[in-house]
């Protein structure tokens, strides 16, 4: 295809090429994965893996965190099709895209499993007993008060577009909302037994296990996320199949609420770490030296989506380097680089052999230390210093060293013992700003 | 910093070229674009500039948020509905405006609207997928940094953040400038902190909602005051939008808070408006106004939070500094010395107030002609403020300002000049090219370089310093006299004595208007205007006993 086009033409289509491939989205669509996927957190697939297959019970509930940014999304999608591929009846589905934010609560968010439950099953075109499935039609109508407008007659037509209809009232209506709250408030059993007879549905028609996966709860404020959390984790643990919860990793942090969730969950906690590309130290040398298996999975990463003549390995390397093993920044500084990169083609054409070069990525570096550097006040560098100097901040539950954890201006690393490190190119500001 | 060392056009050519290239490459996909500007006239511009030169290929679509109801997907999910060729995954760009409009109050609600705002960004960034068009969203700097924190996720699908630096900021002052040394006598002025200031449309809305419901609300004195700091904060940060028209409102607001709060009980309240209005006062050179206005708050903050008191420290500066700019030198340093040590004692050896006080004391010093007193503490002062500041700071700008003066009034100037062209270049990038702080950073310039002779390099930057000063001041403003006088120097020293003599006489009748007839400024202009008029008279060429001032 690139047969007939000039050189120059030629490096231009390759860099939008790469642009577009360098997006930021999670990989979600088979398309997308299958162009782009890099096997990468094996260990933690295999971790998850374990807790589903080895739960006797069926019904234990798994709680999965991690930073903004590492894969998180990419990583749970990838899980669920896994565990589609061994056999069980997986229902993933984003919190964002079934409820209004300033409403999420336990019972909205048992609703919304109930919901995805049936839409799951119409999707895989589940065979329920006609009986059963008016019942639960019924059910759900009456709820979601969309009896007045679907007299019981019509249900049946109605079918398939009822529950996308429930979901869209959910998602937009606030009354529908209030109204469920309200119903449902004092009679959580009654919304978990739902759950259960319609899973117990799915299981009895499809000889599988069910899998919930919830993602994106880790997008909520932090103090939604305590009082859901703190308060109700015993209601959503009550249904009885295996569920799988995000959370932000900020949450975990503070004691009381993980010592909540460890309880309830009986430990079983993922977390997520960011990629470790140096050990604990090797950033403050001179001549520091990679971790090769991590370096080698995030250049993997890259080369998937730019083509190489446009990408020596040695500024791969370096934008790694700057990256701090955070998946989605790895992604942007690189996609920042191809736009400096295409603006340079728009202004001069002929620019044949044009890649990213060094120049290049210390613009791009420069773009995103302004990011950083916006959103910083005195004592988030008094923070930042600290933790470039031992490792720790002073106070790991301070809510400023917490929101510069949520911002990714510190990042968690982990082998045996947690420790954490300035973002490289906030170490970049530091320096420039002669505090470290 | 928003901008760097980069020219401010270039920086805002490749933010344009950045913009173009992401919505032409993503084509296709969801590009979350954010655009940052501040200035509404500079934003539209550049608007209707990408607008056209993506038409006809691109359908330019322009959405405003929903007040009350402010959210992004809704905006567009509306859009939608009625452009079928939207619906049809057409080309199109979708520039949002508005943002900067959402109050930041309650008003209440459970949520102001930049919370609701923010709020739907942070959870609808999800439903945004199915929008596979270039979103361009304008914001401005200081809600685009809200923006980060707030909504935080959708933050992190930014594709792009397009920074255009304003070209104009018409502008601002605030600190002192007469004389050629302008020193810029950092004012104490702890109370602007913009962080926990209402924005200003937020302010007028609260305020008319207030009075409307009780015109005697207790309350209404201190929105008053809120009102005219935000004004006063704008002069001073360089974002007015006219110099003049705002400093008028910060006044205005000010004095009626004031008649407001001389009810018992707002002492401290009424002693930060009068000194707040006497700073403003003297920045407009009405001089013995300022005065009793500062003796007034003094006492009472003496008497209410006793005689050792950060806030009174504050005031002794503000005291001074007057005191130094009407040439009452005497009666100025007992007060900084006092203001100084204060100081020290209460917030430390290291501290930003201090470094000020250190600054303004090494000015008086200057004033006097006491400069080997002046050059430590100059020196101090400015290493405090980059250590404690960072290197580009607009105190730091001042120091380095201060100092270059006081080595070119020693004569040591190589040693001035690198000091003052960086002072020059850094405030430009802080503060803008229109600046009463770049009209005297020009002025000092050009100082020098008469100094040394270089006359042809000296004359546009003062002719430059002096337009601005006029246009940013107003006729009236002493240091529009002082630019006339030393531009009538220059003049004179060329000979051209006819050009030089109307300037003196114009910067004669300022100062006498202003500042009084015995004020130094003043006896030095008439000094020189008779020297010049003694020149001509025996049309004799050559320099008079001119004095600079």
């Amino acid at each position: 295809m690139s047969g007939s086009l000039t050189p120059a033409a030629d490096r231009l289509a390759r860099f939008q090429e790469a642009y577009r491939n360098l997006d930021l989205l999670p990989l979600i669509e088979k398309r997308e994965l299958e162009k782009f996927q890099v096997a990468y957190g094996l260990d933690l697939l295999a971790e998850l893996q374990q807790l589903v297959e080895d739960d006797d019970s069926k019904d234990g509930k798994i709680i999965f965190s991690g930073h903004r940014g590492c894969g998180k999304s990419t990583l749970l999608a990838e899980f669920g099709r896994q565990c589609r591929d061994r056999g069980y009846f997986v229902v993933f589905f984003s919190i964002a895209d079934s409820i209004e934010m300033s409403d999420v609560d336990h019972v909205s968010i048992l609703f919304a499993i109930a919901l995805n439950l049936m839409l799951e099953a119409e999707k895989a075109s589940v065979s329920i007993p006609k009986s059963a499935k008016t019942a639960i039609d019924n059910w759900f109508a009456k709820k979601a008060r969309i009896i007045t407008e679907t007299p019981l007659s019509a249900e049946v037509s109605v079918g398939f577009e009822l529950f996308k209809l429930i979901s869209g009232k959910l998602k937009s209506e606030a009354s529908v909302r209030d109204e469920i709250r309200k119903e449902f408030e004092k009679k959580i059993s009654e919304l978990v037994a739902q759950i259960n007879i319609i899973a117990a549905q799915i299981q009895a028609a499809t000889q599988q296990d069910v899998l919930v996966i919830i993602d994106d709860l880790d997008k909520l404020d932090l103090a939604v996320v305590e009082e859901i959390y703190k308060k109700h984790i015993k209601a959503l643990f009550l249904p009885g199949i295996r569920i799988i919860f995000t959370i932000p990793i900020s949450a975990l942090r503070e004691t009381s609420l993980r010592s909540y969730i460890t309880t309830e969950s009986d430990n079983q906690i993922v977390e997520m770490p960011v990629t470790k590309t140096f050990v604990k130290g090797e950033r403050r040398k001179d001549d520091p030296v990679p971790v090769a298996e991590a370096m080698q999975t995030l250049c993997e990463v890259l080369h998937r989506r730019i083509d190489p003549e446009l990408l020596d390995p040695e500024i791969a390397a370096q934008i790694v380097f700057y990256s701090g093993g955070v998946l989605r920044e790895l992604i942007r500084l690189t996609n920042v680089c191809c736009r400096i990169c295409l603006r340079s083609l728009r202004r001069n054409p002929d620019q044949s052999a044009l890649a990213i070069d060094p120049i290049v990525l210390a613009e791009a570096v420069k773009e995103l230390r302004l990011d950083f550097e916006m959103q910083l006040g005195k004592v988030d560098y008094e923070i930042l210093q600290t933790t470039y100097e031992k490792f720790l901040p002073d106070d790991p539950k301070d809510q400023k060293f917490l929101d510069l954890l949520h911002g990714l201006h510190v990042l968690e690393y982990r082998n045996d013992e947690i420790w954490y490190d300035a973002h490289p190119i906030v170490i970049d500001l530091l320096k420039r700003k002669g505090l470290i | 910093m928003p901008h760097d060392a980069e020219d401010i056009d270039l920086q805002n050519q490749n933010a344009y070229d950045d913009l173009l290239v992401a919505i032409e490459t993503g084509v296709g996909t969801l590009s979350l674009l954010i655009a940052v500007c501040d200035d509404p006239a500079q934003r539209d511009e550049i608007i209707q500039h990408y607008e056209q030169e993506l038409a006809p290929e691109f359908e330019a679509h322009r959405l405003t948020l929903a007040r009350g109801e402010p959210s992004l997907k809704a905006a567009i999910a509306q859009e939608l509905e009625k452009h079928e060729s939207l619906r049809q995954g057409g080309k199109a760009i979708l520039t949002i405006t508005g943002t900067e409009q959402l109050y930041f109050l309650t008003f209440g609600e459970a949520k102001s609207e930049q919370e609701i705002f923010f709020g739907y960004l942070q959870w609808t960034r999800e439903a945004l997928r199915e929008f596979r068009f270039p979103i361009i969203l304008w914001l401005t700097h200081q809600m685009v940094a809200n923006l980060s924190r707030k909504s935080p996720d959708f933050w992190s699908w930014r594709k792009g953040v397009f920074r255009f630096a304003s070209r104009k900021r018409a502008t601002v002052a605030a600190a002192e400038m007469e004389g050629v040394r302008s020193a810029l006598k950092g004012l104490d002025l702890p109370e602007i902190d913009e962080d926990t200031l209402l924005p200003l449309e937020d302010l007028k809305a609260l305020i008319q909602k207030t009075a409307d419901r009780n015109p005697n609300d207790p309350l209404l004195a201190g929105l008053y005051n809120q009102m005219g700091r935000i004004y006063a904060g704008r002069l001073e940060r360089g974002e007015a939008q006219d110099y003049r028209t705002e400093a008028a409102r910060a006044i205005e607001y000010f004095e009626k808070a004031i008649s407001l709060q001389a009810e018992p009980g707002q002492e401290l309240d009424l002693a930060n408006s009068l000194n707040w209005l006497g700073y403003l006062y003297k920045s407009q050179g009405r001089y013995s106004e300022a005065e009793a206005l500062y003796v007034q708050a003094l006492e009472l903050r003496q008497r209410l939070l006793g005689e050792e008191h950060s806030a009174v420290a504050n005031i002794l500066n503000n005291l001074a500094g007057l005191y130094d700019s009407q040439g009452r030198y005497s009666e100025a340093e007992p007060l900084y010395v006092q203001a100084l040590e204060m100081s020290k004692r209460l917030l430390g050896e290291d501290h930003p107030d201090v470094a000020n006080s250190l600054n303004n004391l090494a000015g008086l010093y200057e004033s006097q002609g006491r400069y080997s007193e002046a050059e430590p503490l100059y020196v101090q002062a400015l290493e405090m403020s980059k250590r404690l500041l960072g290197e580009e700071h607009s105190d730091v700008a001042t120091r380095l300002n201060n100092l270059a003066a006081l080595y070119d009034s020693q004569g040591r100037y190589s040693e001035a000049e690198p000091l003052y062209v960086q002072a020059l270049d850094m405030s430009k990038r802080l503060l803008g090219e229109d600046h009463p702080a770049v009209a005297t950073s020009l002025n000092n310039l050009a100082y020098l370089y008469y100094s040394q002779g270089r006359y042809s390099e000296a004359e546009p930057l003062y002719v430059q310093a002096l337009d601005m000063s006029k246009r940013l001041l107003g006729e009236e403003h002493p240091d529009v006299a002082t630019r006339l006088n030393n531009l009538a120097l220059l003049y004179e020293s060329q000979g051209r004595y006819s050009e030089a003599e109307p300037l003196y006489v114009q910067a004669l009748k300022n100062f006498e208007q202003q500042l009084g007839e015995n004020h130094p400024n003043t006896v030095t202009v008439r000094e020189n205007l008779q020297g010049l008029q003694d020149a001509m008279q025996k049309l004799q060429p050559g320099k008079a006993s001119s004095n600079l001032l």
